[in-house]
């Protein structure tokens, strides 16, 4: 996406990233009820529309936050495709069937096809880590916990009561065991094949 | 990838090899794909959990202030909505209720010197799920098979859609009536326990249907126990009132 130039609405992206409660509150006043109509024709009621619109705008949030997310699109266009896609998913799942990738793009630009794309590997992904961090040992994933939270590995290791060079080692062990979890699981085999 | 490479990865990602070590690194890096590929999903798994441990507190701070603005937008309508639903559903029960208290006062005539049996009150009233105009297949399959007590298949519908709705305590009460017709007591009444603790206007009604499954597992003092509990002010009351006085 490298040379593409940023699109203006940017700015609901580093708002979001802020936590800026004035943009937060702009995008529910600009761009939501146009969501909630849309879920209301599509079966479902705006209970659901809320929880579609806030799981969307913390998938943005965490994108946002993760490395430099670029807009190049309208975010208008953008966050309602978003949102729908959810909801589409949402109603395929309860009946057991899964959304086709394409359905119904042909009136949506390209650029903003690619960008939903991108954020919904990214979502993908982290909910694929997530997954596979819950499935790793009660210590490991403590001693990574920790890792994280404490920036110097010399009081992580005071808090654990080990070693220096055991926390050291032990690190990179159970980031290791997340890499051959992530490598084992064919959802992550398919996540890489479309980026 | 054996745990030699995790350990060297995470040396040459802080920097700590030799220069003879680095380059012998990266030369592998080159012409091993596998160390390649180990490598780069190590890379993106550490940045992905410094990501997760880094953003904590902002991440809990936005969805906070989301929930507070989103409740704001959504205010009004959304509390239309559960008021609504409540007072329907809430009338369905009663319905139920009182059809249930009218057939106990007949069948009580011909009961009145009989022990009481889990198969005096497992009679159902329809049960109509899709009251807010859900076209929700799975919940319409969930009723159907409930209402003509295909039990085993509404044990799985209403499985289903207590993992899509997880917050939805009805759906979780009638899952739990279909296990118990179905003599899988043990995760019943797992469910009965759990949903009976949530203040919700089920409540009595879990508890009632929770005695009802100790009733068919014979345990009397279990189901005595269930029924004691329910107060005066539920409207499962004179019911378990009911079968109270005939297990002793």
């Amino acid at each position: 996406m490298g040379d593409k130039k940023v699109h203006a609405d940017q700015k609901y992206i580093d708002g979001l990233a802020q936590n800026n409660s004035f943009i937060v509150q702009a995008i529910y006043d600009k761009f939501v009820p146009k969501v909630i109509n849309y879920i209301r024709q599509n079966s479902g009621d705006s209970d659901r529309a809320q929880d579609v619109v806030q799981e969307v705008l913390v998938t943005i949030f965490n994108q946002a936050k993760d490395k430099g997310f670029q807009l190049t699109c309208p975010f208008d266009a953008y966050f309602f495709l978003l949102c729908k896609r959810r909801w589409l998913n949402e109603l395929k799942k309860s009946s057991n069937k899964k959304v086709t990738i394409n359905e119904e793009t042909v009136s949506t630009s390209e650029p903003v096809q690619e960008m939903v794309f991108e954020t919904e590997i990214f979502d993908e992904k982290q909910t694929l880590f997530d997954e596979i961090f819950t499935q790793l040992g009660k210590a490991c994933k403590e001693l990574l916990a920790k890792t994280f939270q404490i920036k110097s590995m010399e009081e992580v290791a005071k808090a654990l009561g080990v070693s220096y060079a055991y926390a050291r080692k032990k690190k990179s062990l159970c980031i290791g065991q997340l890499t051959k979890m992530a490598q084992e699981s064919p959802q992550f085999a398919k996540i890489k094949s479309l980026y | 990838m054996e745990e030699q490479n995790y350990i060297q990865f995470e040396a040459y990602l802080f920097e700590e090899l030799t220069q003879e070590e680095t380059n012998a690194f990266e030369l592998q890096l080159q012409n091993d794909k596998e160390f390649q590929e180990s490598f780069e999903t190590y890379k993106e798994f550490s940045s992905f959990l410094e990501n997760k441990y880094k953003n904590e507190s902002a991440r809990n701070d936005f969805k906070e202030n989301l929930k507070n603005i989103s409740e704001k937008h959504f205010g009004t309508r959304k509390t239309e909505t559960k008021i609504e639903t409540k007072v329907v559903r809430f009338k369905a029960w009663q319905y139920a209720i009182a059809a249930s208290v009218l057939l106990l006062i007949g069948v009580t005539i011909f009961q009145q010197f009989s022990t009481p049996s889990f198969g005096d009150y497992n009679q159902y009233d329809t049960v109509s799920l899709t009251l807010r105009g859900d076209q929700d297949e799975l919940i319409q399959k969930a009723e159907t098979a409930f209402n003509v007590r295909d039990f085993k298949n509404a044990e799985l519908y209403f499985d289903n859609l207590t993992d899509v709705y997880s917050e939805n305590i009805e759906y979780q009460l009638y899952h739990a009536i279909s296990l118990v017709e179905l003599d899988f007591f043990d995760e019943a009444d797992a469910v009965f326990g759990r949903i009976s603790e949530a203040n919700s206007v089920y409540r009595y009604e879990t508890v009632w249907r929770h005695a009802l499954s100790k009733l068919k597992q014979e345990d009397v003092a279990g189901c005595s126990a269930l029924l004691e509990i329910i107060p005066q002010e539920a409207e499962v009351y004179k019911k378990a009132q009911k079968l109270l006085k005939k297990l002793n």
